[in-house]
């Protein structure tokens, strides 16, 4: 060894540093720079700091009626996930029946549609030619809610379910046997161990319900502003700085205390996890589990299923009776010319933007998740490390909005360079990978964390170096877990709206911008248009899904 | 498992343990050079563990710097072909001061050679040390052989040496032909097994085994010791194994190192161990239960030293018992044994009684003159003695040394 090994230690440290200082550059460049920048614009005026915009945008009740109903719609949205999420999880993943596979993945659909077409989807549905516009409901606060519900809805039952499938079921069998009834064992031994991943799952949806964006524009319009909205409003309409980087930091401040929530909840998870780990009991339903089994089957049906549903049917309604008239049209720029390019366009630029974006997202996000998932031993480089795993969840919680207005505001000339980024095309993807990346880090890093370190060791006793220890042990467990970090980045750089309405031009609009355009403008005809390319964007993106857990492959075992 | 020796390549043939010690004419490796697998055994010094030193950060403390000693100034010399076993109760340091020598803990002070070479500054994958855990960690992504030749694919073993080499070690424990099993369908045993072979088939310097049967039940942990004892017998391999269960270091052992409070109390082979514990600490490790007062320092007695006997109405011994049930509390019981020890009788009173395998436990408060303490003693009959009641206590002399 003599001289190899430390000429070795060096390669190895080089790589190491390589793979810390890609992603921390990428967020820096690409997130820190521009969302501060932005913010900047809000708190300096003439070179000193200036901090009468707090003042004067707290001063107005309308921001603290946003502010109100941001946090109510939060709070609604969570509790209402939470409650029907749960006995969701208990009939998904604790009980046994034909079809549950097929109700499971159909459950997971939701969370990866994007937020335009489930909003467009939900106005097919309350609408006064929709089946409930009898209800009233079209436009108001209830349908904002009933569509979060509908997003969030699988988020619950696949991290609650995910526990509770691993449950030890001994525990509540114990509970029972010292005589309490199933209620009172279900309060005592099971709610308590589900109480992490219940928490962790409500603080990620609070986040999703508190910082909607497309949702909320589709359903809401004008009359519901949100935080994120009303940024949006504020810059793009009013084009007032000041009151939206105000607003940013309000936002941030919710987003913050909401992720440390959740980071708190997800490390007790993980630990629970660790400790029952291999067992799994299910049991056929029975009569016993009829209350959760109504629940969830009246969700499924009522609340996924119906308008999804309704929305096909729509979209194959035209002014001329049932047809594909609406899907012909996808090949035009939509009545009196809505649009610069025709659907199918946008869909093929939506395909090759998520496809860039996914990349680069799981270059990034793999880089941190293999950084953060490492256990050093000095107390600082472990600080370090936790600390870069809070800040690569931040562009989950900073408004996407926010994130593509700084784009536009500081990339124009990156670092001095003499290159216009705007014009390359290549900002949309950037942007939607800055969005994606929190999500690959969150399904690649448990998978990584997972592994016991004594694994490595013992590959190191046998003989192998640290590049063969990562190759050979840690490489065939997360790369199961990458076909599921390459399908989420997809579909949410398919779905991605917030920044990209932003970055997108007209002529390489994607396929969210376009739907957004087509409701918009007047004319049954761009109505129609805009239900069948929902149809189609619902279409790729489960269709993707679907791969990707292909790409998982069949095989089983412990992992 | 009964291994002919001639099953397995490169080892050198070795008798019994005895003669163990200082065999071995295979070619010296360098010590922490990467060793390709087929080296044979050391003919070197072995390993040498100079006065080390291990600390870990105390856990939830916020600074950080404060740290717990768990190894605290350990010397131990491991001969080549030699098995050590390192005894002590959870929490000793013995596990530590195993990681130490594999070089996944670093070493606070002090020094681990390797045939005279300091390989503080190797890697753990260049040091050629074997690791065993205690439940096993296989590699769930591979099959059985591809578990066992992952050590030989790290040396680059060709692929028909390798497949040899598996088949070979998957014989020497016992499971012969289940190259292509799933790990996942194994039990826990047969786990053990296959980490055992996985550990060897590089032909480590020097295995260390991290508890490697506590897992396990009792029958199968006991079944399993002679099966450890004997691969490591017919490979000839350096080993250091620790555990918290007396039999099975002696049982796999030539030597064995008692440690706590992460300091050695004692290193010396199991007879001799049991026959001469140095201090009344290793005594009391190893089972000796009732300690006398005698001259410096105090007579142990066994584990089933004390014979419990009914005291009679006039105050003296009952009737002998008769029967020989009991290996300890052998046919000299009564009152004639104590009379040779030149102790007791004493008079005790009975806190509890059990029947055991062929003997009755009487649990008894007792003053053997430092103080009233909680013994065991053994009778021959069934249980049911009376609790509060006098009992006499003899002693046997067949079972008790004398520590300092």
């Amino acid at each position: 060894m003599g001289s190899a090994a430390p000429s070795r230690g060096w390669v190895r440290m080089v790589c190491w540093v390589l793979a810390v200082a890609v992603p921390v550059a990428f967020l820096a460049i690409f997130f820190v720079w521009p969302v501060v920048t932005l913010f900047g614009r809000g708190f300096w005026a003439d070179g000193a700091l200036d901090l009468s915009g707090f003042v004067e945008v707290f001063s107005q009740p309308r921001t603290w009626r946003i502010v109100g109903l941001t946090l109510a719609q939060g709070v609604l949205g969570t509790v209402l996930s939470v409650l029907l999420g749960v006995p969701g999880a208990y009939v998904l993943y604790r009980c046994s029946f034909r079809g549950q596979k097929i109700v499971r993945a159909l459950v997971t659909v939701p969370f990866v549609l994007p937020t335009v077409v489930v909003g467009v989807a939900f106005r097919a549905l309350l609408n006064e030619s929709g089946p409930l516009g009898w209800l009233g409901w079209d436009g108001t606060f209830t349908a904002i809610i009933a569509a979060l519900v509908f997003f969030n809805y699988s988020v619950v039952v696949r991290t609650v379910g995910g526990l509770w499938e691993h449950l030890d079921p001994r525990a509540e069998q114990a509970a029972r046997a010292l005589g309490a009834s199933p209620a009172r064992a279900f309060w005592t031994v099971t709610l308590p161990a589900l109480a992490p991943a219940i928490a962790s799952a409500a603080a990620v949806v609070f986040l999703f319900c508190a910082t909607a964006f497309g949702v909320v524009l589709v359903l809401g319009g004008q009359r519901y502003a949100t935080i994120e909205t009303e940024i949006w409003m504020q810059t793009v309409q009013f084009l007032d700085l000041r009151t939206a980087a105000v607003l940013s930091v309000a936002q941030l401040v919710v987003v913050t205390l909401a992720l440390a929530v959740a980071s708190r909840a997800r490390s007790r998870r993980e630990h629970a996890l660790n400790l029952s780990a291999a067992t799994r009991s299910t049991h056929p339903l029975r009569r016993g589990d009829a209350v959760p089994a109504v629940i969830t089957a009246v969700v499924v049906g009522l609340l996924l299923v119906w308008p999804l549903a309704n929305l096909v049917v729509k979209s194959l309604r035209t002014s001329s009776g049932w047809g594909l008239g609406n899907y012909t049209a996808l090949g035009t720029t939509g009545g009196r010319n809505a649009l610069t390019v025709t659907v199918w366009e946008a869909a093929a630029t939506s395909l090759r933007t998520a496809a860039v974006a996914t990349a680069i997202a799981l270059v990034v996000g793999g880089l941190v998740a293999l950084v953060v998932s490492r256990r050093p031993r000095a107390p600082r480089a472990r600080r370090a490390i936790s600390v870069m795993d809070s800040v690569f969840m931040l562009p989950l919680g900073v408004s996407a909005v926010t994130v593509g207005f700084g784009f536009l505001i500081t990339l124009d000339k990156p670092l001095g360079l003499d290159i216009d980024l705007r014009t390359s095309g290549m900002l949309v993807p950037i942007a939607q990978a800055v969005v994606a990346t929190p999500l690959v880090v969150r399904t690649v890093l448990p998978v990584l964390r997972a592994i016991d370190p004594r694994q490595r060791e013992a590959a190191a006793t046998l003989g192998a170096r640290p590049g063969r220890v990562l190759a050979t042990v840690d490489w065939p467990i997360a790369a199961r877990s990458l076909g599921l970090a390459i399908g989420f980045a997809f579909a949410v750089s398919l779905g991605e709206f917030g920044a990209t309405s932003f970055l997108a031009r007209p002529e390489t609009a994607t396929l969210p911008i376009v739907i957004f355009r087509l409701i918009g403008r007047p004319g049954a005809e761009n109505y129609g248009m805009a239900l069948a390319a929902s149809v189609v964007l619902a279409l790729i993106t489960a269709t993707v899904m679907l791969l990707a857990e292909r790409l998982r492959g069949e095989r089983t075992g412990e992992f | 498992m009964v291994t002919p020796m001639d099953q397995v390549t490169g080892a050198p043939a070795l008798p019994d343990a005895g003669a163990r010690a200082g065999t071995g004419a295979a070619p010296e490796p360098r010590a922490g050079a990467g060793r390709s697998a087929g080296a044979g055994q050391s003919a070197g010094a072995g390993l040498r563990i100079e006065d080390v030193v291990v600390t870990y950060p105390a856990a939830g403390r916020r600074r950080g710097e404060e740290t717990v000693t768990a190894v605290d100034h350990v010397s131990l010399t491991i001969a080549p072909g030699e098995v050590v076993a390192l005894l002590g109760p959870s929490g000793c340091g013995k596990s530590s001061l195993l990681r130490a020598v594999a070089g996944l803990e670093p070493v606070a002070g002090g020094r681990v050679l390797w045939d005279g070479a300091d390989v503080g500054s190797v890697p753990v994958h260049l040091r050629g040390f074997g690791l065993m855990f205690q439940d096993g960690q296989l590699f769930a992504h591979r099959s059985v052989g591809g578990n066992v030749e992952y050590g030989l694919r790290m040396h680059r073993v060709p692929k028909a040496t390798r497949r040899a080499r598996v088949a070979e070690l998957l014989d020497v424990v016992g499971l012969p032909g289940s190259e292509d099993r799933s790990v996942a369908t194994m039990s826990g045993g047969e786990r053990q097994r296959v980490a055992l072979a996985r550990a060897l088939a590089p032909q480590p310097q020097l295995l260390l085994l991290d508890e490697p049967l506590s897992a396990l039940d009792r029958a199968l942990r006991e079944r399993l010791a002679d099966d450890l004892r004997a691969a490591l017998v017919a490979t000839g391999t350096t080993a250091l194994f620790v555990t918290h269960d007396h039999d099975e270091a002696f049982t796999v052992a030539d030597r064995v190192a008692v440690m706590s409070g992460g300091r050695l109390l004692q290193v010396d082979e199991p007879s001799r161990l049991w026959a001469a514990p140095a201090s009344r600490e290793v005594a009391e490790f190893l089972g000796y239960q009732a300690f006398i007062p005698a001259g410096e320092g105090w007579l142990a007695v066994g584990p089933q030293g004390l014979v419990a006997s009914e005291r009679g109405v006039d105050g003296a011994a009952g009737v002998a018992v008769p029967g020989t049930a009991t290996p300890d509390a052998s046919s000299t019981v009564g009152a004639e044994a104590s009379s040779e020890v030149g102790v007791g009788p004493f008079v005790g009173t009975v806190v509890s009684s059990t029947f055991r395998r062929g003997y009755t436990e009487v649990v008894v408060d007792v003053d053997l003159g430092a103080g009233v303490q909680r013994c065991a003693a053994v009778a021959h009959g069934p249980a049911g003695w009376p609790v509060g009641a006098p009992v006499t206590l003899t002693v046997a002399d067949s079972a008790t040394v004398v520590v300092p």
